[in-house]
């Protein structure tokens, strides 16, 4: 898996390709631990470039969203493939994250006050 | 995305000789992805002897297992190691780790096979839990809770590493009909969710009926029939009809004739 992580201000975008499964997700994890230890407030994660994701890549997310639920930052995930979101609502989790269809959404949901 | 009736495991002219005796006599069957079969037979068919050869407990005398690609027949144990991580298997008793919490039972596999944190574990066991309507249950000891609920802890355990495939060996056994029903609908309900692949062995005709995409029935060693329930149950065969109504008299003799019992008898 490749994670490509950009900044532009207070925003933090991690772009995800490949398959987020137990092998990829530690890598997952540690992106996303020195990010909550510097306390980002706005985390937005690209995943259409995520065609499997297993057990251990929403624990990823399910921990992250924890972590940021701590200090008030936000995680968003945008661009969902069918997969990825089947794992989401089959966890029953898809309604606690913030999901939307676009990256350029997710930005704009971002841009306003939660 | 995968075609949903491709299938994942074909079994091609499996023979198994104990001693003298074919236990399995040329088995030859298709089990599709993402689909419920059930392999029903009655005692000593081969039902269970062929469940072995799948999950690479025993190896054939000779024939051809091919599990997601790979012929599983004469596979060293570390490659049949790593054929067995895409397996998820109910073993008839549960087998939980008594010392264990439900929730560390739960976690054995990853902890075995993965390299992930014990927090990543302890969220995946939560969902797994979940999954089995066990939401809450992650301190409880095994002898706490009912013979139902350890099932389902050890389905939740099975399907922890989230396998392609799920093997339920009598799902239903030493469980009252009401709980037996319940597992029933768990193994309907994630198949149809996670699209795993399930394969059941049972005598239980109920719970077959109910859940099976495809059944397949053995006999003496053989395949003798392989449809859908509705077919099994329209079948003119007169061996499935006695089979599935549980007839003692029939073509599937209960016992055998007093001739063979004098001659074993006289001849031993």
């Amino acid at each position: 898996m490749k994670i490509q992580v950009t900044s532009e201000g207070d925003l933090h975008i991690l772009e995800l390709v490949g398959e987020l499964d137990y092998h990829s997700s530690p890598e997952l994890r540690e992106k996303l631990n020195e990010l909550a230890s510097k306390q980002a407030s706005k985390v937005l994660v690209d995943l259409k470039g995520v065609d499997y994701m297993d057990s251990s890549g929403i624990a990823t997310f399910v921990e992250a969203f924890q972590k940021a639920k701590r200090y008030q930052g936000r995680l968003v995930l945008a661009e969902l493939t069918d997969t990825v979101r089947g794992v989401f609502e089959i966890a029953k989790l898809e309604s606690i994250f913030e999901i939307s269809p676009t990256v350029i959404e997710a930005r704009e949901r971002l841009a306003v006050k939660a | 995305m995968n075609d949903p009736v491709r299938p994942i495991i074909e079994v091609k002219n499996l023979v198994k000789v104990f001693g003298d005796r074919a236990v399995l006599d040329g088995i030859n069957i298709l089990i599709p992805q993402g689909k419920i079969t059930v392999i029903m037979g009655g005692s000593g068919c081969g039902k269970t002897t062929l469940l072995r050869h799948l999950i690479g407990l025993h190896q054939p005398t000779t024939g051809e297992i091919w599990v997601d690609g790979s012929n599983i027949a004469g596979l060293k144990e570390k490659e049949m190691n790593e054929v067995r991580r895409k397996f998820g298997m109910l073993f008839q008793g549960a087998a939980l780790f008594n010392s264990m919490t439900v929730g560390e039972n739960v976690a054995v596999p990853l902890k075995e096979h993965t390299t992930l944190s014990a927090e990543i574990i302890r969220i995946i066991v939560r969902v797994k839990l979940e999954l089995v309507g066990l939401t809450g249950f992650d301190d409880f000891m095994p002898h706490q809770i009912s013979g139902g609920m350890k099932k389902r802890v050890a389905l939740a355990r099975a399907i922890s590493l989230d396998p392609k495939i799920v093997f339920y060996d009598e799902p239903g056994a030493g469980l009252d009909p009401i709980t037996a029903s319940m597992i029933d609908r768990l193994i309907l309900d994630l198949s149809k969710k996670l699209n795993i692949t399930s394969v059941v062995v049972t005598h239980e005709m109920k719970s077959a009926f109910r859940i099976a995409d495809q059944i397949i029935i053995l006999y003496k060693g053989k395949v003798l029939q392989v449809g859908t329930p509705q077919e099994i149950q329209n079948s003119k065969d007169s061996y499935v009809q006695q089979f599935i109504k549980g007839e003692a008299e029939g073509v599937i003799p209960f016992k055998q004739t007093s001739e063979a019992y004098l001659k074993g008898l006289l001849e031993t």
